[in-house]
């Protein structure tokens, strides 16, 4: 009976536990954030830092976008033609295809494809970084880790992104009129047509301001599980996984907010023009 | 007299947690400028951390660190960046950085103070590496004539290094002389051998002119001859600059033959209710005479009963 109290309050207690974690890791995160942001806003970045993270975020990860957007953009062509052909509407593929891919496919896979390819990289780099004590020699020698390694990696998540995703929308809507007009015949003129007829540049910038914020989330998060690593070589790994599970899991939090924000301020901005 | 007020460290009754593991308790030390201090101890008993608190790396839980008479948890982030440049950290790995040369390595804190030139950056780097026993190879053309513009404002800290930027010091004039094909300054840190490595972070450590150097372990993993080396290089470093260093070591040979002062250091849990952590504060001369059987124990270097008798 003496143990019934401890027992019976054990899986009580690690529930505490794990919110207490859960909690203390949001409010570490939120601070590491809002410290970043400072960093950036307060001192740009060395040059040097700035267009090494340039060029590993961005320049190496043009060959992965271009081959999952040409992909993606075929896929789709080849899921959505037979319905469409079915009801005699085949030639509208090229305006279900682009608004998809600009609106959504576009920035979720560039963000996802940031987020496997740099996420778990960058992470894995600023933990090792951390165990082998040159974080500590960073401070030591006058830099502030935040501002020398977090800011110029968050800073290139966030702007490199959207030119990421301009191309991902590109290969994707190359990809899917390939394969509609090239393979299943359909009349080049009426599928751009219809294409120019729904796609409006609102469609493309509400895809891009997503991905920005997914850029900038894959970056914070990275930088932070990093920087805050578990030691040993297990820490390290954990470290670039949790970096991203949780961007990937962010991203498609993240958007789904995003695109409630964006299609009301829209439909705001439509309604207030259309009040004038 | 208080000590406080002629100590360039000083720890008042620090304590140190993580989580619910407590590594040091009410640890009190005060450390005059110009004094080489050894902390001994065995491994876990807090000697590392002891060593960050003093440069800010870590916080207390308890207690205060005051450097110069700062407390160092009352600064903001520039004034303690301020502050840690006053100190060089030889690390127990080096920590040097994995995608910086060892060149780029050294020149990395005086690059972020932004005040030298390339040229006087390259003289200074060349001066620091033959300081260490480690000559460039990299052809440099002395360039005798002094900054523009800085002059009279250039810092006490950085007039070695204008002197080495000016070419008037020995080691330099010796620095041309040693100019041979084995140079390392293209070489990244995998490359280097673990006492290369220590080196290069000494070099690196020395780069800024510190007047507080702080060695982590520094002949942990060496051979002897090269352990024998890093001593005599840390007793070079003593001579030639009025620095105070904190030496962080298990091996009693570097403390006994680079300190003024030994500290022992004891693990908390093992320490009897009501002990110190700190078992012996004193001179090298005096540790052997200690009759603490704990600080005997561990300058024979033996596991002993008292250890096998808990199992540990």
């Amino acid at each position: 009976m003496a143990t019934a109290g401890p027992v019976r309050a054990r899986p009580i207690s690690a529930l505490g536990e794990r919110a207490v974690h859960a909690l203390t890791l949001l409010g570490d995160f939120t601070l590491f954030a809002g410290r970043a942001f400072r960093s950036i806003i307060r001192r740009r970045p060395a040059r040097h830092t700035l267009l090494s993270s340039f060029y590993k975020v961005g320049v190496r990860s043009v060959p992965v976008i271009v081959i999952t957007g040409l992909f993606i953009g075929m896929v789709m062509a080849v899921q959505t033609y037979h319905q469409f052909h079915r009801v005699g509407m085949a030639t509208r593929l090229g305006s279900i295809i682009n608004i998809t891919i600009v609106r959504e496919l576009g920035p979720v896979l560039a963000a996802t494809m940031l987020a496997g390819r740099v996420g778990g990289a960058m992470a894995a780099e600023l933990a090792t970084m951390k165990i082998t004590e040159q974080v500590d020699a960073l401070a030591c020698l006058g830099a502030q880790p935040i501002h020398y390694l977090a800011a110029p990696r968050v800073l290139a998540c966030a702007l490199l992104i959207p030119l990421l995703t301009i191309l991902a929308d590109f290969m994707g809507i190359l990809g899917g009129a390939l394969i509609c007009t090239r393979v299943y015949g359909i009349e080049a003129h009426f599928y751009w047509q219809h294409t120019a007829a729904f796609v409006e540049t609102s469609d493309v910038v509400m895809g891009l301001v997503k991905a920005m914020f997914f850029g900038a989330a894959i970056g914070l998060i990275s930088c932070h599980r990093g920087l805050f690593s578990q030691p040993g070589a297990e820490g390290v790994g954990r470290a670039a996984t949790e970096a991203f599970v949780a961007s990937f899991v962010v991203i498609l939090v993240l958007d789904f907010f995003l695109t409630i924000l964006l299609v009301g301020l829209l439909q705001w901005l439509g309604t207030g023009a259309c009040a004038l | 007299m208080n000590s406080h007020t002629t100590s360039l460290i000083s720890l008042r009754d620090v304590s140190l947690s993580f989580g619910p593991h407590q590594v040091l308790e009410r640890i009190t030390l005060d450390i005059p400028p110009g004094q080489t201090l050894a902390v001994i101890g065995e491994s876990g008993c807090g000697k590392t951390v002891l060593l960050k608190l003093m440069i800010g790396l870590l916080q207390p839980s308890a207690g205060q660190v005051i450097f110069d008479g700062k407390n160092l948890a009352e600064l903001g982030d520039r004034e303690l960046t301020r502050q840690r440049l006053r100190f060089g950290f030889l690390f127990q790995g080096a920590a040097l950085f994995d995608s910086l040369n060892v060149f780029d390595n050294v020149a990395f804190g005086l690059r972020q103070q932004e005040k030298l030139g390339p040229k006087e950056i390259e003289a200074a780097v060349r001066q620091r590496l033959e300081e260490v026993g480690l000559p460039v190879c990299r052809p440099l053309t002395p360039d005798p004539s002094p900054p523009q513009g800085r002059g009279e404002k250039m810092p006490v800290g950085e007039r070695s290094l204008k002197a080495a930027a000016t070419g008037e010091t020995d080691s330099v004039a010796a620095g041309f002389s040693l100019r041979t094909p084995e140079g390392v300054e293209h070489k990244k840190p995998a490359e280097l051998s673990g006492g290369m490595k220590k080196r290069v972070g000494l070099a690196r450590a020395l780069a800024l002119d510190p007047e507080v150097i702080l060695y982590d372990e520094p002949t942990t993993g060496l051979d002897p001859i090269m352990s024998d080396v890093i001593n005599e290089l840390i007793l070079q470093t003593r001579n030639k600059r009025p620095v105070t260093s904190v030496v962080v070591t298990h091996d009693m040979k570097t403390a006994l033959k680079v300190a003024d002062r030994i500290v022992m250091l004891y693990p908390l849990s093992r320490l009897r209710p009501g002990e110190l952590q700190i078992l012996f504060d004193g001179a090298p001369q005096e540790v052997s005479a200690c009759l603490d059987p704990r600080v005997q124990q561990f300058l024979r270097g033996e596991a002993g009963e008292w250890r096998v008798e808990r199992g540990e």
